[in-house]
């Protein structure tokens, strides 16, 4: 089965962007349903439990916004992961703001996963899980979209607003601490 | 206990294989490897248990898309901020312009100045005199308005400023710049000619 590459992916979003431009709205729905589901599972990996519907929508909202400020240097769905991180990092700041910190340490991240051990059937899952969430928020960010998007450095580091470098240290390092965990376990 | 790979290029690219997101001939180079190393076949398999495991959220797609503004309201509000910027600009400019003037339109002993084409001397012990395009307005002696050093409206007295508002209710405002069709009878002769 022909896999659609990069250069395949960035030529559907342009066209589908150019369509909605000229007024398809059709074109909108179209992007949405490419790219929603990896922003979801980005925003619950990183730690959002609450209101991921709004996350997504939020970012959607403000890509579309300034798409014209949108360029192709970076892929869509990468510009669209940078504005979801930003977002929720804004999100986090105001919530730390209003009240007691929500933001996800190992404490809060391992009990964030628990409600799920109800849910999850395989104890290895949960295990996988466990040790994702174990990780410090940036090193979970960049080993999320390097393993479940296989994104390159380059693009994860656009993301998360970091070095290429500096994400290639964290994702090593976040695997070690995986591996570590699970022999542990 | 899981052991690492000494060759850190190919530990690099397993993710990207495990996701299918290599060229063929690295995506070949990389099975080729992972064929003859337990290292690398555990991690790889790690990755896909670690992939599988993160969960996707069901999302309301259609209400997402049904949330995006058309192409029309985003240019729509681009233009609306982009006109409120130059008015908020010009208006910065003229209250800009109109405090540099009054500030230097202002004579001091002996100075002279320009405003709105008049020029105005300051002499001491000469009644102020206000000048405007159409109408001087000044403050005499009865006020006991004798300025000498005047620097601003601050200065004036009680009695001095009474003097000068009710100078400027004589002065007249400036025409509309639309005539009213009604008191010249436009109204009644296009009715006229409509019928």
């Amino acid at each position: 089965m022909h896999r659609p590459t990069k250069q395949d992916d960035a030529a559907v979003d342009a066209a589908l962007i150019e369509r909605w431009k000229q007024g398809d709205q059709r074109a909108a729905t179209e992007i949405v349903s490419r790219h929603a589901g990896a922003l979801a599972r980005f925003a619950a990996s990183s730690g959002e439990r609450d209101g991921i519907d709004e996350l997504v929508q939020d970012t959607f909202v403000r890509a579309f916004n300034a798409l014209d400020a949108f360029r192709s240097d970076s892929s869509l769905r990468t510009w669209l992961f940078t504005i979801l991180h930003r977002l929720a990092l804004d999100r986090r700041r105001a919530e730390r703001r209003r009240g007691p910190s929500v933001e996800l340490e190992e404490g809060h991240a391992v009990q964030g996963y628990d409600a799920l051990d109800a849910l999850v059937a395989e104890e290895t899952e949960t295990r996988v899980l466990t040790a994702v969430a174990k990780l410090s928020p940036l090193q979970r960010d960049v080993f999320v979209l390097r393993v479940t998007e296989g994104m390159a450095y380059a693009d994860i580091a656009k993301a998360v607003g970091s070095t290429e470098g500096a994400c290639r240290v964290h994702y090593h390092n976040a695997m070690r601490q995986v591996k570590e965990f699970l022999d542990d376990a | 206990m899981m052991r690492d790979c000494p060759d850190g290029s190919m530990r690099d690219q397993l993710p990207l294989w495990v996701h299918g997101a290599l060229s063929a001939s690295d995506a070949a180079a990389v099975a080729a490897h992972v064929a003859t190393c337990d290292d690398c076949a555990r991690e790889a398999e790690l990755l896909r248990r670690v992939a599988a495991a993160l969960p996707e959220p069901a999302i309301d797609a259609g209400r997402i898309a049904a949330a995006i503004p058309t192409a029309r309201e985003v240019r729509g509000r681009a233009t609306r901020r982009l006109r409120w910027r130059m008015a908020a600009a010009a208006s910065f400019l003229l209250v800009a312009s109109v405090s540099m003037l009054t500030l230097r339109g202002i004579p001091r002993d002996g100075e002279s100045s320009v405003t709105d084409g008049v020029l105005v001397r300051a002499e001491p012990a000469m009644p102020m005199v206000v000048a405007t395009e159409s109408v001087p307005v000044s403050l005499d002696a009865t006020a006991g308005a004798t300025l000498p050093g005047f620097s601003g409206v601050g200065e004036l007295s009680d009695a001095q400023l009474r003097v000068l508002l009710a100078d400027l209710q004589h002065v007249e405002a400036l025409p509309s710049a639309e005539p009213d069709v009604e008191h010249h009878g436009f109204v009644n002769d296009t009715t006229q000619e409509n019928e």
